[in-house]
């Protein structure tokens, strides 16, 4: 699958607790984007582990600033970063 | 040590050390929070944690109806601040209680939600009232869990009443399987649970926030429902007096500043006051503090504050940005932030020019005919009521007379379902915040149609004595979808009419409250005064003309300023 130049590649640094990856896959999904790719890597540790996304907003007003905040306030999730720059030119 | 309330006597450190059950541990950990009324409806898998409440420290209220106990449990939160509790058994009881956690997600209210679930082994096979609670409330939560250990029971309801209250609050969802409800573990140490503290303010984003506010010359300040939640009334008041800002609130905002406050111009959006929309419009600079850009409270979004530059302020970093891009965002303590906004603007024409707008386009209650006139009624009793009052109120026609007309002098007075919109809040949420304030005056302003929601809910204002005042407003229609099809679906008047509605008044005697009924203005001020004087619970049961409207309104889609006026 090609990237277009909406989707955005976002990395969510998480606790593996019970539930945690269909929050945070629910969320993405109710906020407006769609899930183009998802993979999950589990650290080392055992307790945290990073799911890596690819996704799409339904219309232009989602802002994926805007998704990054409202999953850095979901509780065990310990980080956000998103690279919408990177896949931007990616596609160019 | 796992409590302050653990004593260090031999004996009773012996008895410490003994294994206790789940249920057990549910219910001390309610008491360390400092819990003294849980809602709820006992049921088959949540039995092991009504069988430990005797003889507990916690008052239990049983209400009719799971529903209800989330909407007290609400209510008792937005009153104390502290989480509401609410419990129910699996699959229907849970699945009940969805209505009310939705309600408390959408209004940020604190709570805790305690669902007993299936024994573990049977979780996943389509057991007896097995439902995934878990799963079907994750959108409306806070945070969720699942017990998976007796000796977790402890940590874990610390862990939730800390997220459930703490940042931007919510409903935190505890379900706990029927055998970690049996099963016993000993008392382990538990560590301190410390919510994240808030961001400090941007020192840089304060200052340009200054530098916006001393150089405006048309100023509004723009208040919602997040002062309420973190009690930032105070700094509000008197950043408003310092500044001199006209001032402008949504739904959950009224009461923070006091709604006859020279420079309050009244609520905004919707059926907001002319003189809010218009000076929202007209602003240079709009400041929204605790409110998030509602769509009931802007109109047509690229419509809304179109010439003003905003400053928006929130406990939640992701409010800001979500629906306008302000010039200056600031994510933080909102009391903390306003004592530090400490520029003036030079906006004394404009204050003026604001004011005179409010009065000129006062609301009038002159209405012709012998009939009540709703808001006439309304704003006298508030009046009439004082500073000691509650109103929680259900939802159409009445929820909005009550904003626009009764006057509110403090925050979390004015309980309303505002995100959700959920028609049965009144009476639970009656109930609820008579309990976490038993010397205020609580008055449930409910509708024919919002009533029947929940109306089974007056056998436990009976059962408990709750000397809770309702006003049930009858039009004997579903008003507001009437007024809507009537002004925007061409009067196609579709399953709307509830003409065949019960004797309410019998209806409440029967559940043993004080009922009557008025039909005439002039009845109302002894109705008022009966209401407001019998010392128990009593139903005032006024009936209206179906045809009043509530008026101004906004047509949806439109803009703010593009107001339809009484007709």
């Amino acid at each position: 699958m090609r990237n277009s130049p909406a989707h955005a590649r976002m990395f969510i640094e998480y606790a593996a607790q019970e539930g945690a990856i269909v929050r945070m896959l629910g969320l993405v999904e109710r906020r407006g984007f769609i899930v183009r790719r998802a993979a999950m890597a589990e650290q080392p540790c055992g307790r945290r582990a990073t799911l890596a996304l690819t996704v799409e907003p339904r219309d232009h007003g989602r802002s994926i600033d805007v998704l990054a905040r409202q999953l850095s306030r979901l509780h065990g999730v310990a980080r956000v970063a998103h690279e919408t720059a990177l896949i931007q030119e990616q596609a160019a | 040590m796992i409590a302050s309330s653990v004593s260090k006597s031999p004996s009773e450190a012996t008895a410490a050390a003994e294994p206790v059950s789940g249920a057990r541990l549910v219910v001390e950990a309610l008491e360390r929070e400092g819990v003294r009324h849980v809602f709820g409806y006992p049921g088959g898998a949540i039995m092991p944690v009504y069988d430990a409440l005797p003889g507990s420290g916690l008052t239990h209220i049983l209400v009719r109806h799971e529903q209800a106990a989330a909407l007290a449990a609400d209510a008792y939160g937005r009153v104390t601040g502290a989480p509401g509790v609410c419990i129910a058994t699996s699959g229907p009881g849970a699945t009940n209680l969805v209505t009310g956690i939705a309600n408390a997600f959408m209004d940020s209210v604190p709570m805790v939600a305690i669902t007993g679930q299936v024994a573990t082994p049977l979780m996943g096979t389509d057991a007896f009232q097995e439902v995934d609670i878990f799963g079907i409330t994750l959108p409306i939560v806070k945070h969720s869990y699942v017990i998976r250990r007796v000796e977790d029971i402890p940590a874990v309801l610390a862990e939730a009443f800390m997220l459930a209250r703490s940042g931007r609050p919510g409903p935190v969802l505890v379900d706990l399987p029927k055998d970690m409800g049996q099963r016993s573990a000993r008392r382990e140490s538990l560590p301190p649970v410390a919510a994240s503290a808030p961001l400090p303010p941007d020192p840089e984003a304060i200052a340009r926030a200054n530098a916006l506010i001393a150089a405006a010359r048309r100023p509004v300040l723009y208040f919602g429902g997040g002062v309420c939640i973190t009690r930032a009334d105070a700094a509000l008041r008197a950043f408003a007096e310092r500044t001199g800002m006209p001032s402008v609130a949504t739904l959950k905002g009224l009461g923070a500043i006091p709604t006859d406050a020279p420079g309050f111009l009244g609520m905004i959006g919707m059926h907001g006051t002319r003189a809010a929309n218009t000076a929202v419009d007209g602003c240079d600079l709009l400041l929204c503090v605790g409110a998030r850009f509602d769509d009931r409270a802007t109109g047509k979004l690229d419509t809304f504050a179109t010439r003003a530059k905003v400053i928006h302020l929130d406990a939640d970093p992701a409010e800001i940005g979500k629906l306008r891009q302000p010039e200056v965002g600031i994510a933080g303590d909102i009391a903390r932030v306003l004592d530090q906004l400490t520029a003036v603007p030079d906006g004394a024409a404009w204050r003026a020019e604001c004011i005179a707008n409010a009065k000129r386009w006062a609301p009038s209650y002159d209405a012709p005919g012998s009939g009540i006139y709703a808001p006439a009624m309304l704003k006298a009793l508030s009046e009439r009521a004082g500073d000691d009052l509650i109103i929680t109120c259900d939802v159409g026609q009445h929820q909005m007379w009550v904003a626009q007309h009764c006057r509110f002098t403090r925050s979390n007075a004015h309980l309303t379902s505002a995100g959700l919109g959920t028609m049965g809040y009144g009476i639970p949420a009656g109930i609820g915040a008579l309990l976490a304030a038993p010397d205020a005056t609580v008055i449930t302003v409910t509708g024919d149609g919002s009533i029947m929601m929940n109306i089974h809910e007056l056998a436990t204002i009976r059962r408990y004595r709750l000397p809770l005042k309702i006003l049930l407003i009858d039009n004997s229609q579903l008003g507001m979808v009437r007024q809507w099809q009537e002004l925007f679906f061409e009067e196609n008047f579709s399953e709307v009419d509830l003409s065949d509605n019960p004797d309410f008044a019998e209806i409440a005697r029967a559940f043993g409250i004080e009922a009557f009924t008025i039909d005439r203005r002039d009845e109302v001020p002894g109705a008022i005064e009966r209401l407001l004087t019998t010392p128990g619970a009593i139903l005032c049961h006024a009936r209206i003309d179906p045809r009043e409207n509530v008026w101004p309104l906004v047509p949806p889609n439109r803009a703010n300023t593009e107001m339809m006026e009484k007709r």
